[in-house]
């Protein structure tokens, strides 16, 4: 029995039809708990490399800035975009970094409604990867357009001329879309965040401190009236998010599907798109937490099941989105369409079927090695899959925005396109705004959300004698 | 130490700026060098001018200031905001094309066809259009030279006065004028006086792309030199020799034009044209049957196709067929065309191109006479002889080299670029002691002359010349000198000593004597003018050269006799020619001559011909023509019709060729002929004759200008010299090309993907070009009215998500477009430039895929590589009723009009680009950079005079498409409306619609059910383009309806 006990704690991947796996490891009490965390942002002196990776990210993100304010000096034609191709890679960029902010809200909202209790270990995380990205996304399509000085004139805004947007414009419903989903996850983020900026300022040993972390924790006593009301408008949070996952990539599809350009015209998008967008948001939140939890020693918080569970989450959804590119072609062909067929046959073996080779081999290929349990359950072997996966669907969005762009209905009109040095410094360079971000979240904020990891914790419940005994009673689901 | 602002505080300061001194030169070209002294109010007004327009440019605002001043006292007649017409004409190589531009506040801005001209029947070329361009070219010169360094127009007309003063005492010894081919009756009679002065000066004719083969030919033919007329509005078989008709020929306007009235599908009224050519025209493409051969092998072909004739003539046996005549395609044309001639004796039209032989251009006025078209469908006028321009250059040069010529006068060319290679025109010029070089640019030439003399563009001085059929036309200024340029009949005039001769009077005097010469003189008289005479103006001139005094009294007779004619000035001026100026047509008999056989190797098939023996056709590319608009960057971005070709030449060959040779498109080679070689990029054409390379000339200009290429000021060439490669005896075909790869590849910027396209597109192309375009042969046609709509994709839910608009009510616009008539000539897109201030992007954008055009012409092929059909359709936007753009617009930046106009309002536009992704037919053009930004330099600001004031100038980020000529709409509304009365048919005439030789475009109301447009819309063959997408263009296709022969046709 205590060897059963040992290897769980050991190993709390192993499923063991009789228990509940442990999702804490380390034997953490509620006092280790806020001390592993907290921790973080209350040392004094941080560790060079996050010197060194924050000063990388600043510098990228210096370089975001400053390719930016060249773009409106000079105009849209630094990039590569051309005749046929009106939309290139600000706008891949922009569904790519909507799509791995989907993970966040996904984790804390339907996995919280769903009562997936692992959720609490890497929700904190996710949630402000899926913020960082959205303000990444939000950038592209305000500097995407041709006077990026105006993006505002989308906006409702009344004004004396009578001018108003068009509503029938899919980009209207994204402006909506993602500037709903973008403010309910900071809310739902900043909301989840308050318990535990109170533990910090009740910890902080400097007056700067104090107030700093005191205004942001708004007061917060944790009486039960407090913990009460953040409870239930927790789960109203929740209950908004969950169908704003949903639309969120649907909108966002619909810039394509409503179009009537073959290979954007299709009922697919939708779903296809959310499929993805939820595989790319947890490539991309293995890719972070891994080398994360190592850094900051959180191995017995974010345990190995967190991150098993998230493979298994890329397999699933990888799988739909294969099933998505195969739906794609039978309907090209079941439809009849000669020009929807021609531009499926057209990704696969024309002169963009590199790109589309690639995203086949990182998106339906590469996740399929999380059959085996040894790539699932090694972090390493799964960062580099997870990678795999993230560049196979930056390359899903170049395929679908590209290759249907550049050979469309008629012959004449046909062109290829190519980036240009503009175009790779701010892919690049949002990543640096992304990093920066991160990295400062790492630095200053709790990174594992204490309050509700302790909640999940079988000290938790009153009634344990020996934690991972008393398993079944415990809210400690896997 | 001085932080204050800095105040000019003397002239002297503010003249010391260097930015103002280069301002200056270009501005106020005397005023540069002039000596500021003292301070005259006129002077300081135009510096203080010059330091505002300096002020605004430096300030670098998104708008900038301007002061408008109005009218103290209103010119009589000015309307101001009210666009006037005036007739004039542009001549190119001695054929005049008679034009009205259109002028708002007197400033010219547009180029439009003459409406009433007996001759010009419509339409203009694109060179016409683009002419506009040039007259507002910041390259141009405007400052005298002496020796390249600056001058005044006292300091050359001093120089003159002595330089011809000393001529004259030796009678003009020594003394050479090189001229371009001119009309013109004026500098006729200045040359005559200049002769007369200086009997032993020599006169030159030499145009680069000479057609004197053709007057060679006639000489051969007839006996003396005759102008061959044809009247392709009766013809019913066009037979062309290499004869690129609706291309490069003089008349090309007006052949296009009877061509296409020919042409009426639905009135049953269908020529057949047959071309034989050496490479891809639009005459070819607009045929009925094209046969590619080499161009020594037109040859073989023509004497095998007049033996044929005659054979069936009953004239003697045909002759045996052998090499490549003996089999296949061409074995079987000579025949059927043979058959399809002598079925049609009388109705027929035998043409031979400019770059064949003299005999063979003989051969082609017996055809048509042995056939009876002479007289018919042919007709022929006469001229005096001269010589052979070809034949006289080199004399010339030859004359140079042996240094006995003192002066040489360039009237307007550039023969140190254009002269053909075997004549070293730079070196023998270097020998000629004085050389004045007259022209727009300081181009090659002139900055080997000793003066260089600023020209007149035709639009800013008074000018005439002759239409092809002689109707003398008057072309009078737009706008006075823009660059103090002289124009060559003031040059010519100086020559013989008159140095305040007025344009405008000498021309005023041709037309006198034209008009006097129409009434028939006096009998005392008539002894003196033999009707021969009459009938022998040669090109431009009398035949004998009377005395000075003789001449005086002949114009005073002439202009009594005018006046009792009833001549009017002021009516000739505003109607632009003389009626009934035309040459009387003659029918010369025909002379026994004898062909001389082609060499061997013409009978070689193509594919047979190894690397050493291959041809090297050369030709004008309907762009920059000899390069004499290799400047004007309307012309160099306009695409070839054929190749697609942006800013660049090359060295054009078939697929076969290609794979021959072990080259592929882009690749430099190097081809030599005869010890002489050029480098060029490979650029593989399907429909070039196999064995034989097309290039065109024009091209790799080393002092153009900003736009074409300067070498000096660090302005790459664009495209590549081929002038080498040719020799005075042979301006359009060399043999025994060697061809070898250079190594490397050079960008050519097309703005279609060609055929060097994967086999995946290639193959998708195949299938859709024959829906995109429809055709039908005449036969079915008759069979089947209804094919084109047939060819529709079924479907059945018509659904609209909106809520569509009335569209019965008001005025709802729209076009056709038929493309049985559309011949590819570019003008509707250089005319479409024109109008909407559509900006040119440079090769560097075009290479990238980011044209403006708003219209363009794509063109697919059809069938075998080696000899494909083209399929060519016009394409703007079509204007949808369901508009895709407009649905996904998040500003409504593009929204419908209630008259059925696609509308784009650029102030409301933030340039998501989503509406270009939308748009199936792609039309819809971007402004990725500030496409204007070269106006904001002080030195372009005369640039800005060719924008169209009605039409917005768009800056970077905002998208753009053609508009129906929205601002021509509402012109024509508000003339209407302040007339009181309703728009007719025809008041609006859209810019593309205008400039189209063959009325293949036009533009009306729909709802109304007599108009053209309507009419054109009810026939049986419109069809729209995407129907299937449900999204109701306004713009229809009018099916292409071919003639071909059924005995050829294809198995």
């Amino acid at each position: 029995m205590s060897s059963a006990v040992a290897s769980h704690e050991i190993d709390n991947t192993r499923d063991d039809p009789t228990r509940r796996a442990q999702l804490i490891l380390g034997g953490q009490d509620f006092h280790t708990v806020t001390e592993m965390v907290a921790g973080i942002p209350e040392q004094e002196r941080i560790n060079r490399n996050w010197w060194f990776a924050f000063t990388l990210a600043v510098s990228l993100a210096g370089m975001f800035g400053l390719n930016i304010a060249y773009l409106f000096w000079e105009g849209t034609g630094i990039w590569g975009n051309n005749n046929p191709v009106g939309w290139g890679w600000p706008i891949v960029n922009f569904v790519f970094w909507v799509g791995i902010g989907h993970a966040g809200t996904l984790i804390s909202a339907i996995l919280f409604l769903l009562r997936q209790q692992w959720r609490t270990s890497i929700n904190r995380f996710a949630e402000a990867m899926t913020i960082f990205a959205v303000v990444c996304a939000l950038v592209f399509p305000g500097i995407h357009i041709g006077r990026p000085w105006l993006p505002y004139w989308m906006f409702p805004l009344p004004n004396q001329m009578s001018m108003w947007p068009n509503f029938r414009s899919p980009l209207l419903w994204d402006v909506f879309a993602v500037g709903t989903y973008g403010t309910v996850s900071a809310l739902f983020w900043y909301y989840g965040l308050i318990p535990d900026l109170a533990t910090i300022r009740d910890r902080a040993k400097t007056k700067i401190r104090k107030f700093a972390y005191g205004v942001f924790s708004l007061g917060w006593t944790g009486s039960a009236r407090h913990w009460h009301r953040y409870e239930r408008t927790y789960l109203i949070l929740a209950a908004l998010c969950t169908p704003l996952v949903l639309s969120v990539h649907s909108v966002v599809s619909f810039d394509f599907a409503t179009a009537q350009l073959p290979g954007w015209h299709t009922t697919i998008f939708p779903p296809y798109f959310v499929a993805g967008a939820i595989f790319s948001g947890f490539a991309m939140v293995v890719t972070l937490a891994v080398p994360a939890r190592a850094f900051f020693g959180l191995q017995n918080l974010i345990t190995l099941r967190h991150l098993e569970n998230m493979n298994k989450i890329i397999l699933a959804t990888g799988m739909m989105v294969g099933y998505a590119y195969s739906m794609e072609f039978f309907i090209a062909w079941y439809g009849a369409n000669e020009y929807e067929g021609f531009t499926f046959f057209n990704r696969a073996f024309g002169p963009y079927a590199w790109a589309y080779w690639i995203m086949v081999s990182c998106n339906v290929i590469s996740p399929q090695l999380f059959w085996f349990k040894k790539i699932r359950t090694t972090p390493w072997m799964m960062v580099i899959v997870c990678i795999f996966v993230n560049i196979g669907m930056w390359f899903e969005r170049f395929v679908i925005t590209v290759t249907s762009l550049h050979r469309d209905f008629l012959p004449s009109s046909w062109g290829y396109f190519s980036p240009t040095i503009f175009d790779i410094m701010l892919f690049v360079g949002s990543f640096g705004l992304f990093f920066t971000l991160f990295l400062l979240f790492l630095r200053w904020l709790p990174v594992v959300a204490i309050a509700e990891v302790k909640a999940g914790m079988p000290a938790a419940h009153g009634h344990h004698e020996e934690h991972g005994h008393e398993a079944e009673g415990a809210a400690t689901h896997g | 130490m001085n932080t204050q602002p800095q105040y000019w505080r003397t002239l002297a300061e503010l003249e010391n700026a260097p930015e103002l001194q280069e301002f200056l030169a270009k501005e106020f070209p005397d005023a540069a060098t002039t000596e500021l002294s003292g301070s005259s109010r006129r002077r300081f007004l135009q510096l203080m001018g010059a330091s505002f327009a300096l002020a605004g440019a430096a300030t670098g605002c998104r708008w900038e200031k301007e002061n408008i001043l109005p009218y103290a006292r209103r010119p009589e007649g000015l309307e101001p905001g009210t666009i006037r017409y005036f007739s004039t004409g542009m001549e190119l190589a001695g054929a005049m094309q008679a034009l009205q531009v259109a002028s708002y506040d007197n400033r010219p801005f547009k180029v439009e066809p003459h409406p009433r001209h007996p001759f010009a029947q419509g339409g203009t070329d694109a060179y016409a259009q683009a002419s506009m361009l040039e007259l507002f070219d910041p390259d141009r010169s405007g400052t005298y030279l002496d020796k390249n360094a600056p001058s005044t127009a006292e300091g050359f007309a001093t120089f003159a006065r002595q330089q011809f003063q000393a001529a004259k005492a030796t009678g003009g010894r020594g003394v050479r004028v090189l001229a371009r081919a001119s009309s013109s009756p004026s500098m006729g009679r200045l040359k005559q006086q200049l002769m007369a002065e200086m009997p032993s000066a020599k006169w030159v004719q030499w145009e680069s792309l000479s057609r004197d083969n053709a007057m060679l030919g006639s000489k051969l033919a007839f006996g003396s030199n005759h102008r061959t007329h044809l009247d392709l509005k009766a013809a019913k078989v066009i037979v062309s020799l290499d004869d690129d008709i609706f291309g490069s020929h003089p008349a090309r306007l007006r052949l296009a034009k009877d061509w296409s009235s020919a042409r009426k599908p639905d009135d049953g009224v269908m020529n057949r044209m047959y071309v034989v050519e050496s490479r891809y025209t639009s005459t070819g493409a607009a045929a009925d049957h094209r046969l590619p051969l080499r161009s020594e092998q037109v040859k073989a072909f023509s004497i095998a196709l007049e033996g044929a004739v005659k054979a069936k003539l009953g004239m003697g046996a045909a002759p045996a067929k052998k090499g490549f005549l003996a089999e296949g395609k061409a074995s079987k044309w000579v025949d059927a065309i043979a058959d399809d001639l002598v079925a049609n004796k009388g109705k027929g039209v035998v043409t031979v191109g400019a770059g064949q032989d003299a005999d063979i251009h003989a051969l082609g006025h017996r055809l048509n006479s042995l056939l009876g078209n002479a007289g018919a469908t042919v007709t022929y006028t006469s001229f005096a002889d001269r010589e052979a321009e070809p034949a006289a250059f080199k004399a010339l040069v030859d004359e140079m080299q042996a240094g006995q010529v003192d002066t040489l006068v360039i009237l307007g060319g550039n023969p140190v670029y254009d002269a053909p290679g075997d004549l070293d025109f730079a070196a023998a010029m270097a020998k000629v002691k004085t050389s004045i070089h007259l022209g727009l640019f300081v181009d090659e030439t002139a900055k080997l002359a000793s003066w260089h003399v600023p020209m007149a563009h035709y639009l800013e001085t008074w000018g005439d010349g002759r239409t092809w059929d002689g109707t003398l036309t008057i072309a009078q200024p737009m706008i006075t000198p823009l660059f103090n340029g002289m124009s060559a009949l003031e040059l010519v005039a100086m020559m013989a000593g008159d140095f305040t001769a007025k344009p405008m009077e000498l021309v005023k005097a041709s037309a006198m004597a034209a008009v006097a010469a129409l009434t028939p003189p006096p009998a005392e008289d008539a002894a003196a003018e033999t009707p021969a005479a009459e009938a022998a103006p040669a090109e431009g001139e009398a035949e004998a050269a009377p005395a000075q005094q003789d001449l005086e009294l002949e114009t005073a007779r002439q202009a009594l006799a005018a006046f009792k004619a009833g001549f009017d000035w002021r009516k000739t001026v505003h109607d632009g020619f003389v009626a009934g100026t035309a040459f009387p047509t003659v029918v010369p008999a025909l002379l026994d001559f004898s062909v001389a056989a082609p060499a061997e190797r013409a009978f070689k098939a193509g594919a047979d011909l190894g690397n050493g023996e291959l041809e090297v056709v050369f030709y004008e590319d309907g762009k920059v023509y000899d390069g004499r608009f290799a400047n004007n960057g309307w012309l160099q971005e306009t695409p070839d019709f054929m190749t697609k070709l942006t800013w660049d030449n090359a060295a054009v060959m078939s697929p076969a060729t290609a794979i021959k040779l072990g080259v592929t498109d882009r690749d430099l080679i190097k081809v030599a002929v005869g010890g002489k070689s050029v480098d060029l990029a490979v650029y593989v054409q399907p429909g070039q004759p196999t064995g034989s390379i097309a290039m065109a000339v024009g091209y790799g200009r080393t002092a153009a200008g900003i736009v074409g290429g300067y070498k000096t000021k660090g302005y790459e060439q664009v495209g590549f010299d081929v002038n080498p490669l040719r020799r005075h005896d042979a301006l359009f075909a060399v043999e025994g090309a060697q061809v070898t790869k250079t190594g490397g590849t050079y960008k050519l910027a097309t703005t279609q993907t060609h055929h060097m396209i994967d086999t995946l597109g290639l193959a998708a192309i195949q299938k859709r070009a024959p829906n995109l375009v429809r055709a039908a042969s005449a036969e079915e046609y008759a069979k089947e009215p209804e094919f084109a709509k047939e060819m529709d994709h079924e479907f059945h839910h018509k659904l609209s998500l909106f809520e569509e608009m009335d569209w019965g009510k008001g005025y709802q616009w729209g076009m056709t477009v038929d493309l049985s008539n559309c011949i590819g000539c570019n003008a509707c897109v250089v005319a479409c430039t024109s109008e909407n201030n559509v900006p040119i992007v440079g090769k560097d954008q075009v290479l990238v895929g980011r044209e403006m055009h708003w219209m363009r012409i794509d063109r697919y092929f059809k069938g075998d590589s080696e000899d494909p059909v083209i399929a060519h359709m016009p394409m703007a936007c079509v204007h949808c009723q369901n508009a895709p753009c407009e649905q996904v617009c998040p500003v409504g930046a593009t929204m419908h009009g209630t008259e059925g106009t696609n509308d784009m309002a650029y102030n409301r536009c933030i340039g998501t680009r989503y509406c270009a992704n939308n748009c199936p037919y792609k039309v819809r053009r971007f402004n990725f950079h500030n496409y204007n930004e070269d106006l904001k330099d002080p030195k372009n600001k005369v640039k800005t005079m060719v924008f169209n004031p009605d039409v917005t100038v768009r800056f970077r980020g905002v998208m753009e498409k053609c508009t129906y000529c929205t601002q021509r709409i509402h012109y024509a509304k508000r003339t209407a409306k302040v007339e009181g009365r309703a728009l007719k048919d025809g008041d609006i005439v859209v810019a593309c619609q205008a400039a189209c030789p063959t009325d293949a475009i036009v533009f009306g109301d729909i709802n109304d059910k007599n108009s053209q447009v309507s009419k054109k819309r009810a026939l049986a063959r419109s069809y729209e383009v995407l129907k299937e997408l449900n999204i109701k263009p306004r713009t229809l296709y009018l099916a292409q309806i071919r003639n071909p022969n059924p005995a050829l046709a294809e198995a």
